[in-house]
This record gives structure tokens, sequence and C-alpha cells, in this order.
């Protein structure tokens, strides 16, 4: 029997669906992290600052974010909203799961948004996508897939199988607007 | 094809499936400092901790503390690692940091909605120790502490078990797969107890360290005999003709069933250690289905557009010793 036919056996054989529990968020939908955000904006980190946390849980960052556009809510031209996790000198409050950012870092977030507290990301990592830019044609695209449902029974997630370079931001826009209109 | 040829193919695939029952892989918490990855640890192998006393519905103190103290033990039990966790006893502090004390507890943080564990860990970036972590178990979820779980409410145990695995040092794990339909998400599967999302509740299989957990915990925390009995396989992942970055490198023992995973970080390298000797399958893949930045510091740029790739020849791991570096080529999307 040739390699490759035992590699092909592999594929197949990791390729089967197990059922093995594991913890920490709950998984959600596109259609859901549209309708817990306040706020939905695309723009660009222009500044991080670490700072203690209000509320205790370590030490924060305050990023201030370049709006380019809203699809839901709006914060104005520029806001600052808290991020969980940072660092003051040589000291760094890390937690797994929250997104960290970078500054020129253009990203699309789900923000929660309840005054007098600033804004923050919704189900930690779940509620940033980061947007990659073309340097040559300026085309944004979102870099890893939404979890989109649009059928009745359960479909599997291939990782991999997203096109190329991920989704236009025109694209994810539609797909927000529709998952806006359908909960109305 | 001979019989005596199907009849291995059969074997294998048979082999190959049930193995996905003991799946591992694991990624070490870090920060980059200059340009260079500092891994988390502690300097005492022994890890104080304490419990907030708080109660919630379904869950008394006395049950937290024995949950707790199951989930320390599971990872205290670990093959390959030497560390433990002493229970200094009940406290009315928070599970917050900076107090010099490691809390676990219930807690209400109503903007961590969705959010059932979280691990806070302060650390010094620059030796990369870790100086306290503290877990909060959100109370706005429904727990348990059930035998065999309870419908409608997650067990305490298989969170904790998950979040002190963050306090020990370890990542999240990226070996899992998503299901989707109209308005819904779930897990379908997860091969280790770090994979940062949850089954529906009621389930109690988290309570159960995977192969890749406890390769996770005896990389950072070794016995001495375990780099000799063990081997490593080190990457070199390299796309449209530069180092790779973020790309999720798999190794699969297809006569074990043991599965590893790393990430390829600085200089296109995945460093996978813990092997049991062995013949290994390697499989990269993008994580084009979670936000990698929230799972590593990273540059600018996550390598995702790239096919899923297999090496076409099994890498043989040897006891004691480093197999590669393994040149993979990405082939871009």
């Amino acid at each position: 029997m040739c390699t490759r036919t035992v590699l092909f056996c592999c594929l197949l054989a990791v390729a089967a669906p197990v059922s093995i529990k594991a913890t920490v968020a709950v998984p959600v939908e596109i259609g859901t992290l549209v309708a817990d955000a306040q706020v939905i904006v695309h723009g660009r980190v222009v500044r991080l600052e670490g700072r203690p946390s209000a509320d205790g849980l370590g030490i924060d960052t305050l990023v201030t974010l370049e709006a380019a556009s809203y699809l839901k809510g709006d914060l104005g031209r520029a806001f600052t909203f808290v991020a969980r996790g940072g660092q003051l000198g040589r000291y760094r409050s890390l937690i797994s799961g929250a997104p960290r950012f970078l500054e020129g870092q253009e990203v699309v977030l789900f923000l929660g948004a309840k005054p007098p507290a600033l804004p923050h990301v919704i189900r930690l990592g779940q509620g940033a996508f980061r947007v990659t830019v073309d340097a040559r044609t300026g085309a944004r695209r979102i870099r890893r897939q939404p979890l989109a449902g649009n059928s009745a029974t359960w479909q599997r997630v291939q990782r991999g199988s997203g096109p190329a370079d991920g989704l236009s931001l025109d694209a994810f826009g539609t797909m927000v607007r529709t998952a806006m209109e359908k909960r109305r | 094809m001979t019989r005596r040829v199907l009849a291995r193919v059969g074997v294998t695939l048979l082999v190959f499936s049930a193995s996905l029952q003991t799946g591992e892989a694991y990624l070490r918490q870090s920060s980059l400092v200059n340009g260079a990855r500092v891994s988390v640890s502690w300097a005492n192998r022994t890890i104080r901790y304490s419990v907030a006393n708080v109660a919630v519905p379904g869950v008394t103190v006395d049950a937290l503390e024995a949950a707790l103290q199951r989930a320390s033990q599971s990872w205290a039990s670990a093959a390959g690692s030497n560390i433990s966790f002493q229970y200094e006893g009940r406290t009315v502090a928070r599970p917050l940091p900076t107090d010099g004390r490691n809390t676990i507890g219930f807690l209400n943080v109503p903007e961590l909605e969705g959010v059932l564990g979280v691990t806070l860990t302060l650390l010094d970036v620059v030796s990369g120790e870790a100086l306290e972590s503290d877990i909060v178990l959100n109370s706005a979820s429904e727990w348990s502490v059930a035998a065999a779980g309870e419908e409608g409410a997650y067990d305490v145990e298989s969170i904790a078990l998950h979040e002190m695995g963050h306090m020990l040092g370890l990542d999240h794990s990226a070996l899992g797969f998503y299901e989707v339909r109209d308005d819904e998400a779930r897990l379908a599967a997860a091969e280790a107890v770090m994979f940062p999302f949850a089954f529906e509740p009621g389930s109690i299989a988290g309570r159960t360290l995977k192969s890749d957990d406890i390769a996770g915990v005896a990389a950072i925390y070794p016995e001495p005999d375990h780099l000799a009995d063990t081997g490593t396989i080190r990457t070199h992942v390299r796309l449209a003709g530069r180092d790779a970055f973020g790309a999720h490198v798999m190794a699969f023992n297809p006569i074990s069933g043991a599965m590893v995973a790393g990430f390829v970080l600085e200089n296109g390298e995945a460093s996978i250690a813990g092997l049991s000797p062995g013949p290994y399958v390697l499989r990269v893949e993008p994580v084009d289905d979670d936000d990698v930045g929230s799972y590593f510091d990273e540059p600018p740029v996550v390598d995702l557009a790239f096919r899923n790739t297999f090496v076409d020849r099994l890498i043989y791991v040897q006891r004691g010793t480093t197999a590669g570096p393994v040149a993979i080529t990405l082939e871009a999307k």
C-alpha cells in the first residue's frame, strides 16, 4: 500500500466528527452577534493604552478606534472602548480568548455600549473581525469565516474552506444587514 | 489492489477513526517582548489557591470546593508532568487580580455574556513568571455539580478544568469544529479540554483531560524523564516564498491515536513536543473560523489564505530526539 493511500485514509479519518466537550464560551451565530451588539463598526485602531481595570479585573487596554463606517449604532468619528487584558510597564494581565489589538490594525467590531460604561467587544474574540487591506488595490477583506447558518439542518463549518483571502468587507456588511433585517 | 492490501486499508481507517477519541493539541500562553516570545509558567510548582465564599443556585461552596479539587487532581495526575495544587481554604475576597492570592469563584460580570469562565493571569513579561492567577466562573450562567450532569446547566468541574489549564500557562487549542444552522451555532467536536468553546449544557465529557492537554502541561512542567521518554517534531512552514505565521500544524499518530497540534510562530517554525515514539502524519490548516488574534500576540499578518496541506510522508519520532525540521510548503489559495 503506498504512503499516499495511507495519508488519504488519514485525511478521511481526521475529517470524521467526534463528540468531546470543551469549555469557556458559547459559540454564537452571526445573527446573535448582530442582535446583541449595540454598535457594529469598521475602523482602524489608532491608540492603545494600558490601565488598571475599573472593575478590578486586572489590567485593561483603552483602545481608540477611528471609525470608517457603522453598520449599527454610531459613536462618532473616533471613540475609545475597553479591551480586556493589557500591560502596564513589565506587568501584563493575560486573558486567553480576549481579542488583542495592534495600532494601525483595521477591524470590524461588535460592541456592547451602555453608558456610562465604556464600550466593549462582546463575547470576547467572537465580536472581533480583523480586516486585511490589499496594498495594491485597497480592497478590504474579513479574514475569518463568520459562523453563519442558512439551512434548517446542522451544517459543518469546514476550516480552510472559505474563499481565498476571506470575505469582502462589502459582502460582510451585506451579511450583517441581512441578519439585522431577519431579526426585526 | 489485493485482498491483503484492502484489509490493511480497512484496519488503518479503523485505527485512525478510533484514535480521534484521544486527540491532543496545545499552545502555551506567551507574550511578545521586543520581538521575542516569552512563555508563561509558575516558578513554584505547587500552585496555591483559595475559593471565594460565594454559592450560586445549584452549587454550594462545599460542592464548588470538591469540584475544584477533582479538577486540580486531574492536572496534577497528568502523565509526564510535575505540578500540583494546594488548597488554602475559603476567602471573602473576590476572584480578582492584584491581591496576591489565586482565587477561584463565582462572580457576576455582565459584560461577559456568553462567557462561562475567565482566567485572569498577571505576569512579569520579562521573565514570563506568573505572579497571580484568578478564575471567574460567570454566575450569570446556570451551573451544576451533578455526577451525571444536569440538563440546562454547565458542569463546574469541566469548566474549572479548562480554566485551571490557563492558570498553569496553557492557551487555547484549535482542535475542534463548529456546526451552524439558521440563527444557531454549536460546537460539534473538540479534541482538547483547552478548546475555547463549550458544547451544549448538561455534558460532563469535559471532566477528562485529553492527551493534547497532557502533552501541553508536560511541556511546561516536565518530569525529569519526560524529554528523554518522548520526542519532538519541528517544522519549518513556508508560504509564497516566505516564512508562514499562525498556521495550525497537527501531528497525528495512526498507531496510538495521539494527535498533537501547535501553531507556526516566529521564523515559520512550529515545534510539537511531548510526542510518544512512532510515526506521525502532519497536516497544516488555516484557523479561519476563529479569531486567531485571540490566541497569541501576532504580527500584522496571520496566514489564512492557503489550502489544507498534508505532508506526503510519515514522520518518525524517536525517544529523546527531535525529528526535522520538516520543510512544508503551503499552497496559496
